[in-house]
């Protein structure tokens, strides 16, 4: 047996993960995904009005918000079997897009950057060698000498004062950072200028939301947005001509700023494209609906099996039975009363906590599973599944980043790098630019369509005496996220969430399989065991989001800090 | 001569004591009108994406439920720079990290609120389900009473709604 080392809380945002690896001669050979909190909440919406539930789901999580006001709206619209107008839909879609390029630029800069960038090591940069550098691979107008310069006093007087507060629990000086000084610099001023690019795009969806950070303009059966071009008090012209001029501006920032950083960030770690593939299995599910009926998408989604992306198969609408029909959770390992593995509309939330055994039960995350497997899911499979079929921005951003890493790194990269603890980032960083790109056009599609005299912006939903089902489906910025519901006489009966976290941060199922973070985390290197940087390295390339995906609250669990045991 | 602020709710009102925050803040909201310069902002849990409601503030009351030691209902108040530069994993409430973090981040961007005042209400029950327990719920009043004054000190005195509104506890039955 080797050691032991526990990391514990993973996640910088909330939530309470803990993670277990086994550590021979300086790998990772074992590891456990553990969810430490109960949260049933979705009881709370047993008997309640599904017209509202969107308002109670968008609460579950303090990340992801709007995810869960959508994937609800789709549940209960596919329950009743329909149509949302065209409008309602591409004002969803830009809602969509906007929260999902807010989610992935926060991601990469404040909560994942920190793991490869050493703060410290700013003090070394040289300005002027920095901004030469990325002038060279970037036209962005401010990667400037002045700029750098800035940063670099401004990083080392929090350093003098010793009050480094954000920063002060980095893997400063650690073995495993080796971004050059000046590629530090770079990355810090970026970070910062990324806090105000995370606004610029909030703002969009603030102003298309009603509100952030929980929007209020969304309705079973479409938008409550009042449209009309010309009025003051709708969603008229200079709104959406604000939207447009905040989606140009970010655009430059994920264009010329993010994918680049990733790139070249990602040059000096190309080891890390070595680690953090797993089963290779991939899940995404179709997003940004062209029509009323959700029956074409911009985005494609589907399944990989194995890395084979020849057998890719795609979900193509939002009744498609391949997905309907192939979605289990199994709580086999899980604290949950039963050993069992079952569809969503037949689950009940009955927990049942055991003691935390790495042998047996150790997690409140159920384990889902599709056709039986454990499925990766997020903006890797996502993209991955885009690139199967052809997508062509997908493919283009796919060149922008294998072209941006052989400049810096010289190595010409090949795509199977992508199965990757780096290559989730880069996935993150391209379909950022891609999703930018799709609320460009849905913009266009808004305007003429308004254009052409249609006003409508909500469908009455009209509930029948008697049982339905419905499951909605959102491709949200951490993966495929769906919601399934049973409706009695009007009033819901059993509400379940699916979510990305549950499918990445599962625990085992009764046949052995792992999750997906247990499965990438096996092979990985640890250079220093007291300070295990490399698990939060794979764990973070996820995206994780704990308050989502485990449903529970355990009281004990609230003091936490990185412990360290040998067994 | 007034400068903006803004007072925040924090909290998750389906993790019953944990929507304390919220409650009080609609509960104002309900009573009082704010001139222009002051908003009331239902922060949830959000941490990042109240970057957005707070960067063109000057000051911040946030009110939220506070896991420290003491009896369930007990009101503490911290203000100035104490409990920002906390150490990160030294959890008070399930969701500071990210409001923190983002304060902290803010403070390096060389934006955001520059005076914080917390009010905290110490919980009793944070298990599933929308209602308050009657310790915390009857926080509300005092609390409110806290906020005037502490607004006060800004030479902010809201008008009172006369009659109040309903406030909107949305998310307790429809019964209550």
């Amino acid at each position: 047996m080797g050691k032991i080392v526990t990391v514990d809380p993973i996640t910088r945002i909330e939530g309470h993960l803990k993670i277990d690896v086994e550590i021979n001669k300086g790998k990772i050979t074992n590891a456990w995904s553990s969810g430490q909190m109960f949260r049933g909440i979705e009881l709370i919406l047993e008997g309640r009005d599904p017209r509202e539930a969107w308002i109670f789901t968008q609460r579950f999580c303090g990340v992801c918000t709007t995810v869960h006001a959508i994937a609800s709206v789709r549940a209960v619209e596919n329950a009743l079997q329909m149509e949302i107008p065209l409008n309602a839909q591409l004002i969803r879609n830009l809602i969509i897009a906007a929260h999902t390029m807010h989610d992935h630029i926060v991601h990469f800069y404040h909560l994942s950057a920190l793991d490869w960038v050493d703060i410290t090591q700013v003090l070394k940069a040289n300005p002027k060698n920095a901004a030469n550098l990325a002038q060279s691979l970037s036209p962005w107008t401010r990667n400037t000498v002045h700029e750098f310069r800035a940063v670099k006093e401004k990083v080392k007087a929090v350093v003098d004062s010793g009050q480094l507060g954000i920063f002060s629990n980095g893997y400063w000086g650690h073995k495993a950072m080796k971004l050059h000084p000046d590629v530090n610099l770079i990355a810090v001023a970026h970070y910062l200028q990324a806090l105000e690019y995370q606004r610029t795009i909030n703002d969009c969806v603030g102003l298309l939301g009603a509100k952030t950070p929980h929007i209020q303009n969304l309705a079973v059966g479409g938008v409550a947005n009042a449209i009309n071009l010309d009025d003051q008090t709708a969603l008229n012209m200079t709104t959406l001509l604000r939207v447009k001029h905040l989606l140009d501006e970010v655009q430059q920032f994920i264009n010329q700023v993010y994918l680049i950083d990733v790139c070249t960030i990602g040059s000096f770690y190309l080891d890390w494209a070595g680690y953090g593939a797993g089963d290779l299995n991939y899940l995404a599910v179709p997003e940004f609906p062209t029509d009323t009926k959700g029956e074409k998408f911009d985005m494609m989604g589907g399944t990989i099996f194995k890395g084979d992306f020849g057998g890719a198969k795609a979900i193509t609408n939002f009744n498609d039975p391949y997905f309907k029909d192939n979605v289990q959770e199994s709580i086999a390992r899980s604290w949950y009363d039963g050993d069992w593995q079952k569809h969503p509309y037949e689950q009940t939330t009955e927990p049942k906590y055991t003691g935390y055994d790495r042998a047996g039960d150790y997690s409140y995350v159920k384990a889902p599973r599709f056709k039986g497997k454990p499925m990766q899911v997020g903006p890797l499979a996502q993209v991955l599944t885009s690139y199967a079929v052809g997508d062509k921005a997908t493919k283009k951003y796919v060149g922008v980043a294998v072209d941006t890493i052989k400049a810096v790194s010289g190595k010409k990269i090949p795509l199977a790098a992508l199965h990757s603890t780096i290559g989730r980032h880069a996935a993150r960083a391209i379909r950022c630019a891609v999703v930018n790109e799709m609320a460009m056009s849905h913009w266009d599609m808004l305007v003429n369509n308004l254009s052409k005299g249609d006003s409508e912006y909500f469908n009455k939903p009209v509930f029948p005496k008697g049982e339905i089902k419905g499951f909605g489906f959102h491709e949200a910025p951490r993966g495929a996220l769906s919601h399934w519901v049973v409706i009695n006489d009007g009033k819901i009966k059993n509400y379940q969430c699916v979510v990305p976290s549950t499918w990445n941060a599962g625990p085992r199922d009764a046949q052995g399989q792992k999750g997906p973070y247990e499965a990438c985390l096996i092979g990985n290197p640890i250079a220093d065991s007291k300070r295990p940087l490399e698990v939060l390295r794979t764990i973070h390339s996820f995206d994780p989001c704990l308050a989502c995906a485990v449903h529970a609250f355990d009281p004990e669990g609230n003091e936490l800090g990185v412990v360290e045991t040998n067994i | 001569m007034s400068t903006k602020g803004a007072i925040i709710g924090i909290g998750n009102v389906l993790l019953k004591d944990d929507g304390i925050g919220i409650k009080i803040l609609n509960h104002i909201d309900a009573h009082f009108h704010f001139p222009e310069t002051v908003e009331l902002v239902d922060g949830g849990t959000c941490g990042a994406t109240l970057n957005t409601a707070i960067v063109d503030k000057q000051w911040l009351i946030i009110i939220d439920a506070l896991n420290v030691p003491g009896d369930p209902g007990e009101v503490r108040v911290l203000a100035g720079e104490s409990f920002i530069h906390r150490p990160a994993q030294t959890k008070m409430s399930p969701h500071q990290v990210g409001f923190l973090d983002l304060i902290q981040l803010m403070r390096f961007e060389g934006t955001g609120p520059e005076e914080l005042e917390l009010i905290g209400i110490i919980p009793e029950d944070l298990t599933n389900g929308p209602d308050i327990t009657a310790s915390v719920d009857a926080t509300i009043e005092p609390v409110t009473q806290k906020v005037l004054e502490l607004l006060k000190n800004r030479g902010i005195v809201p008008e009172k709604r006369d009659p109040p509104l309903k406030p909107d506890y949305w998310w307790l039955p429809v019964s209550a």
